[in-house]
């Protein structure tokens, strides 16, 4: 079994949104549309004990997408790799993948008619590079590799954070995306 | 049950206004689906065709490219600061990717969210195109007519050189900022040559003269910086959040160097992005950063933290200082724009013996139990440590010459004096931090001589106590052994092994005796000396015509906004005869130009650059893409205008007398032993240049710090000064750092509280923002639309303010708007302001300047009394919810049209 | 989520179909209403094909549209196999009464048609059961959509009853079968409601209060309770009472349509905005 994921120490993110920028120059990503967004989460607490995390939010990839069950045409479909794509010459551009995802993060795009998200840069995973993500974070955050392989990155820092390893809500769709956060509370699920 | 993202804990950030985005692109939009609705059934024919269902697939949003593709490695410049390297894929002539450059030593791969933005500004349909006349008056929408280059700079020659015929030179001034630094010195040329010493400068309320100048007093000027790069044990992050400013530092190296050293101390009034994770966060109350780093330094020796070797060698600790005599002196011209007088009350061979030398200071040996010097002429000591021990603690009597007997104190004691005054559990009292929390963060930091330097920044230079700020900073990074040591303090990275690209050696620079005329000259003696005039002294000359008449400006890079009382500025504007500005945009101040002509993106320019902080690190622009439209290399438009005004530039044989840009280049980087060519050739081949091998640490004991190649400092005592004899002869009391109230805060000025009972800080840094920059770039202000106003939700509760809502924030000066964002992580009494907005999408001239811009409503007068840098963090306010709501007709969210129409403008031709 | 306007009318026109066409099935059971189930049928294929077209604004690409068979399992495919069999079958239908078919074969046809049109009723609202949306996920929802279709459909068949001038009987029964399904329809809502009150992930966006009484209160109590339940029920309860002494009858239904096709808007566009989901990350 294969699937490739992110993993974000949200430590070490700082909120600097340069992901949110990179990934539109990569994809080209419409102004009000998203792949890749950035939350900040608090701070809560009482001043001045406050605790705050920035929770960056792109397509979970899930290990059993809620979108890929309802498109009625097939074009979301979830690869042998474990990314889940849109095929932009199948989608017919009905948003029910939108209304299934839990967690917002897919698109639709008017002048093409079909709906985006993120696609883990599978055209530069597929040439051996790391999603643009990934490889621009100036907090060096993200882990990225197969989770099903004990030895690469990604599975050795998730290794490593033990009990700090939090997703977002599962709702039986199991999100492939993992957050490492240790000290503050995860408020996600 | 389980948790989830509650509505108050959870929201975009920033709280922009889209809704989900999942479902809010419709097909078409509700007013024609209910002209639909009435025709069911019908053609589609009532709807445009990019909106029809009906209608295939639209066009690629990318143009097809293909055939030549570049990778081009470049220094970028989306921000001013660090010089981070990047990677520029060309497709065909046209810029469509950035990456970090990993091998770059100065930033590791970093680069931030503004770089990635870089395309939308290189190709923004809104850039300045052409040189432009104006044709209405000022105060309206300006008319711009398109003129040509040699018109344009002929108007400029003619009109600068009439002005200053009729008013001299010093009536005309100029304006520099950061972001373009190619601007910098070509307008300073032009500016000297006339004769003029006025110019708004960022540099007064940001690093120069407030960071540069306590350095300027105490060690070197540009010791600032701290060498991150190699590491610290402890960080020290002290009004600074390199995080997102990238100032001297790029962010992965932050970020990446905060989580291998040991501690991460955070000082500053509120919640940072990196300080969420310190592990001591002292959040003090705005403006009282002195009396904090003078209880740590309290702590440091009273528990003996402090490095007795370094005080001992390099400081004037030990030096005796003797308040019974009167100050006396010498010249001094080793640093400067002309000589200084030094007259101080450290006690000299001059004191106490007749006919004694006034340079050789006089310290008390412990080990023979009488006086000794240390020569600052020489730079020797009569008897060498350790063959004795300089006290630095205890009081002395001493004999002097006219026979009386006087007590004299080591400066070291006298610091301690100082120090004392401000005990941790004095200055719980100031800065609203308890005195444990102040006593570990000192115990933290001063664990060891060399845990590293502190990075402090703009939070306290933007104060009326700046100067003592850091310069407490200074002298408590000293003390610990962290001077010009691995990881502390080390300055920019210096010298260069090339040549500016800007070196004019053939024109005539200003004549001394125009430095008499700076403005702002009796307030801030000192300001001509090392530094330049103050932005209020010359608004105050345009408005009044006091001292003399100002009459023209020239702006190349720099803004109104950033200091001062813009609103006061923005009125001077009007009053100029003349105004020339060199920009990429028609940004406020671009719109009072008379003559507004158009420069050069990053992405176009051919420069040379050097890491600013301590990473060692030379790079280039290469100019990536080809210049567009009429935009020209601002040099050659200060050369052009040079030769028009018949002031020489270069020197032949080395430089002709009006170089081209070519010549320029190739000068630049001559003394590399290489052309222009072969050095972008060798850039993109191997990388950044590593000149490591030219920054020594501890240069002050091999002599690197003086232009005589002597040990010790460029100061009047040799030394590393923790008492400044500079500072002593011209501002007599401000010798050792003490804390002063804020010219307005609720100590100094109880009477305004009622009215305005909370403390504004302003100017915290925005990820997609450089200053005023960005604001038209939609990858940048669909994530930041609107400025934010951080305040605690109960002082927000107690107003009636919920989140989203928009607020006045106003002083005596006047108020601003800005959307409140309810954050727990500021102390209830502060709220914190963004700075520098304007709305490009708002009319000219103004952009929308008057609505949230907020430096409208400070003191112009709440000055720091040295370098005269505005009080900008730290006066009070009061906040109320805005019934009006948003300023009319600005962006606020994602989802505005007007954004699209901001989208890149390709030149014809794919090129 | 905004409100997605064409899939409110979609469901809308859809849902009155297939409800007018059920009840037009019904009474060629019951042997009832002779002259409304002609018009009744007709005008269900109209608002069926209405409802297609509204549909087909809320698409990208609809020359694609035939890939929706790709995958039988997602409701879209589900609602475009039942919509263009229920809409077959009600062709069928009026073809097989305009050409004089026997009542058994009438019948039949009726009864296909019934069992489609019960499954389309349910369909277009099971499509929005996803576990993504705390609001939507709960067998109450396609139990709205379907009862929702059947008061639409039966003030359609009433409006016909009192066109064709049905006896008087009939349009009693009719009357009376709104009636009781317009009170089934108010037990519904009140369980929605308290479904929304303990439904997991908790949200103040999504919550009972909010319908009752923060910001969706008055599109709640006055669009689908006042206009969509409780003036429909007055008028019916009213003419079950009264008989048409007091009110026609045609004023009863036409009325009765308005007011459940502005509670039906009303109450679609309300689940839209209370479909936030799981996680709301905007």
């Amino acid at each position: 079994m294969t699937q490739i994921a992110i993993a974000l120490d949200l430590n070490r993110c700082v909120g600097c949104l340069a992901c949110v920028v990179a990934c539109k120059m990569e994809n080209n990503v419409q102004i009000g549309s998203y792949w890749n967004k950035v939350l900040r989460v608090g701070p809560n607490g009482k001043f001045p004990d406050v605790e705050m995390y920035f929770l960056p939010v792109l397509c979970q990839h899930c290990d059993s997408p809620e979108c890929t069950k309802v498109c009625p045409t097939g074009a979301s479909h979830k690869r042998a790799d474990g990314i889940v794509l849109i095929d932009k010459d199948k989608c017919i551009g009905c948003r029910y993948c939108a209304m299934a995802c839990p967690y917002g993060v897919r698109y639709f795009n008017e002048e093409a008619g079909v709906v985006e998200k993120c696609t883990l840069c599978a055209h530069l995973v597929d040439k051996g590079q790391r999603p643009t993500c990934v490889e621009e974070c100036t907090g060096n955050c993200r882990y990225f590799g197969d989770l099903d392989d004990p030895t690469s990155e990604i599975s050795r820092k998730l290794n490593e954070a033990g009990k700090n390893v939090h997703t977002v809500a599962d709702v039986g769709n199991h999100p492939s995306v993992k957050y490492i956060l240790r000290k503050a509370t995860w408020r996600s699920g | 049950m389980s948790k989830t993202l509650r509505e108050d804990v959870g929201r975009t950030f920033p709280p922009i206004t889209t809704k989900e985005g999942n479902m809010e692109k419709l097909t078409i939009t509700r007013r024609t689906f209910l002209k639909a609705a009435a025709v069911t059934g019908a053609a589609a024919a009532v709807f445009s065709p990019a909106k029809s269902p009906l209608k295939g697939l639209t066009e690629a949003r990318t143009p097809a490219v293909q055939g030549q593709v570049e990778r081009i490695r470049s220094a970028c410049r989306a921000c001013g600061k660090t010089e981070c390297g990047v990677w520029v894929t060309v497709k065909d002539g046209r810029a469509v990717k950035i990456e970090g450059d990993d091998d770059c030593l100065t930033s590791e791969g970093s680069i931030c969210s503004k770089a990635f933005a870089s395309f939308q500004a290189l190709y923004h349909p809104d850039r300045l195109k052409y040189p432009l006349k104006r044709t209405r008056p000022k105060g309206e929408d300006p008319g711009w007519v398109r003129i040509s280059w040699d018109e344009a700079l002929d108007m400029v020659a003619k009109k600068l050189l009439e002005i200053k015929e009729k008013y001299g030179g010093e009536s005309i001034f100029g304006f520099a900022g950061t972001g373009r630094q190619y601007g910098g010195a070509g307008r300073a040329t032009i500016l000297g040559a006339l004769g003029s010493p006025n110019s708004h400068f960022a540099g007064q309320v940001c690093r120069i003269w407030p960071r540069g100048g306590a350095a300027r007093f105490t060690n070197w000027r540009t010791s600032d910086n701290i060498g991150l790069v190699e590491g610290v044990k402890v960080y020290v992050q002290w009004g600074s959040a390199t995080e997102i400013s990238n100032y001297g530092e790029a962010a992965r190296v932050t970020v990446d160097r905060r989580w291998k050293a040991d501690k991460h101390i955070v000082v500053g009034p509120r919640l940072q992005n990196l300080g969420k994770e310190a592990d001591i966060w002292l959040p003090l109350r705005p403006g009282t950063d002195t009396a904090m780093a003078l209880a740590w330094i309290d702590v440091i020796i009273k528990d003996r933290l402090y490095d007795k070797d370094f005080v001992q060698k390099w400081t004037n600790g030990p030096f005796l200082y003797c308040r019974e005599i009167e100050p006396t002196g010498f010249t001094w011209g080793v640093v400067g724009n002309y000589p200084i007088d030094i007259k101080t009350r450290l006690l000299k061979e001059s004191d106490i013996i007749a006919g004694g030398s006034v340079k050789k200071f006089m310290l008390w040996d412990e080990i023979t139990k009488s006086l000794k010097y240390f020569d600052a002429d020489a730079g020797k000591w009569e008897v060498e440590p350790p063959k004795i021990e300089p006290a630095l603690f205890g009081s002395f009597a001493v004999t002097l010459k006219d026979g009386r007997k006087v007590e004299a104190k080591p400066v070291f004691q006298l610091l301690a004096d100082r120090a004392a005054e401000y005990t941790p559990e004095k200055a719980e009292k100031i800065t609203w931090v308890s005195a444990d929390k102040i006593k570990e963060a000192a115990r933290v930091y001063a664990s060891r001589p060399g845990n590293g330097g502190i990075a402090a920044m703009l939070g306290l230079e933007q104060s009326a106590n700046c100067t003592q700020n850091l310069r407490s900073i200074y002298i408590m990074g000293g003390i610990t052994g962290n001077c010009d040591t691995p990881g502390g303090f080390r300055g920019g990275t210096t010298p260069s092994p090339f040549r500016s690209p800007s070196a004019s050696p053939g024109a005539p620079t200003m004549p001394v005796a125009q430095y008499k005329k700076t403005l702002g000259v009796e307030k801030f003696p000192l300001l001509p000396w090392d530094f330049g005039s103050d932005a209020t002294a010359i608004w105050d000359a345009v408005h009044t015509g006091k001292p003399y008449p100002l009459k023209a400006g020239f702006a190349q890079t720099g803004n109104f906004m950033n200091q001062t009382n813009s609103a006061y500025a923005w009125e001077a504007l009007k009053k100029l005869d003349f105004f020339f500005m060199i920009d990429l945009w028609e940004v406020p101040m671009a719109g009072m130009a008379d003559i507004l002509v158009p420069c050069l993106h990053y992405l176009e320019q051919k420069w040379i650059r050097t890491s600013q902080g301590p990473h060692y690190g030379v790079g280039i622009h290469p100019g990536v893409v080809k210049p567009q439209w009429e935009c020209q290399n601002e040099l050659v438009t200060n050369i052009k205008l040079a030769e028009k005004m018949g002031i020489p530039w270069g020197k032949p044989p080395d430089l002709s007398v009006y170089p081209t840009e070519e010549e320029l280049l190739d000068y630049s980087v001559k003394p590399m032993g290489l052309t222009w060519k072969e050095a972008v050739a060798k850039f993109q081949k191997d990388g950044w240049w590593n000149i490591q091998y030219l920054m020594p640490y501890k240069r002050y004991e091999v002599g690197a710090l003086r232009a005589d190649k002597k040990p010790g400092f460029a100061l009047p005592t040799m030394k590393f000064e923790i008492l400044s004899t500079i500072l002593e002869s011209y501002h007599p009391g401000h010798e050792l750092p003490f804390h002063s109230e804020p010219p307005e805060s609720p100590y100094a000025r109880p009477d305004l509280v009622k009215d305005y009972p909370l403390i504004l800080i302003t100017g915290r840094r925005i990820p997609v923002y450089f200053h005023s920059e960005h604001r038209q770039l939609p990858w940048c202000r669909e994530n930041w639309p609107v400025p934010l106003l951080e305040i605690h939700p109960e002082t927000a509760a107690k107003l009636g303010i919920k989140q989203g809502d928009w607020v006045w924030i106003e002083s005596p000066r006047g108020r601003v708007r800005q959307q409140a964002d309810l954050y727990v992580g500021i102390d209830p009494r502060v709220v914190s302001a963004e700075h520098l907005w304007w709305y490009p999408e708002c009319p000219a001239p103004e952009h929308g300047v008057q609505y949230s811009d907020i430096n409208r409503i400070v003191d112009r007068y709440s000055q720091d009394p040295i370098v005269g840098a505005t009080c900008m963090r730290g006066f009070p306010v009061k906040v109320y919810k805005a019934v009006e709501g948003a300023p009319p007709g600005i962006i606020t969210s994602a989802d505005d049209p007007r954004l699209k129409a901001w989208l890149p403008q390709y030149p014809e031709g794919g090129a | 989520m905004e409100i997605q306007w064409p899939l409110v009318f979609f469901t809308l026109l859809t849902g009155l179909g297939a409800g007018a066409f059920a009840f037009v099935a019904l009474t060629e059971w019951l042997g009832k209403a002779e002259r409304t189930r002609l018009p009744g049928a007709s005008t269900a294929l109209v608002a069926m094909a209405a409802g297609g077209v509204a549909s087909v604004f809320h698409l990208g690409h609809l020359e694609r549209i035939f890939n929706v068979l790709n995958n039988l399992r997602s409701g879209i495919a589900q609602e475009m196999i039942l919509i263009g069999l229920t809409g077959l079958a009600i062709v069928v239908y009026i073809i097989v009464v305009r050409l004089g078919y026997s009542a058994q074969v009438r019948k039949i046809v009726a009864l296909v048609g019934l069992v489609l049109a019960t499954l389309l009723a349910i369909a277009i609202g099971k499509s929005y059961v996803l576990a993504a949306r705390p609001a939507w996920n709960t067998w109450l929802l396609p139990l709205l959509y379907f009862v929702s279709a059947a008061v639409l459909g039966l003030f359609t068949i009433y409006i016909w009853a009192a066109l064709r001038k049905e006896e008087e009987a009939t349009v009693l029964a009719v009357n009376r079968a709104t009636l009781i399904t317009l009170a089934v329809q108010a037990v519904v809502v009140v369980a929605y409601v308290v479904y929304l009150a303990v439904a997991p992930f908790p949200n103040p966006l999504r919550s009972a209060s909010r319908l009752l009484a923060g910001d969706l209160a008055p599109v709640f109590w006055g669009g689908l309770v006042v206009v969509g339940l409780l003036i429909p029920l007055g008028l019916t309860a009213w003419f079950f009472v009264a008989k048409k002494k007091v009110l026609p009858s045609l004023v009863v239904a036409v009325v009765g349509l308005v007011c459940v096709l502005v509670g039906g808007g009303a109450f679609r566009a309300l689940m839209y905005i209370l479909g936030s989901s799981i996680e709301k990350f905007s």
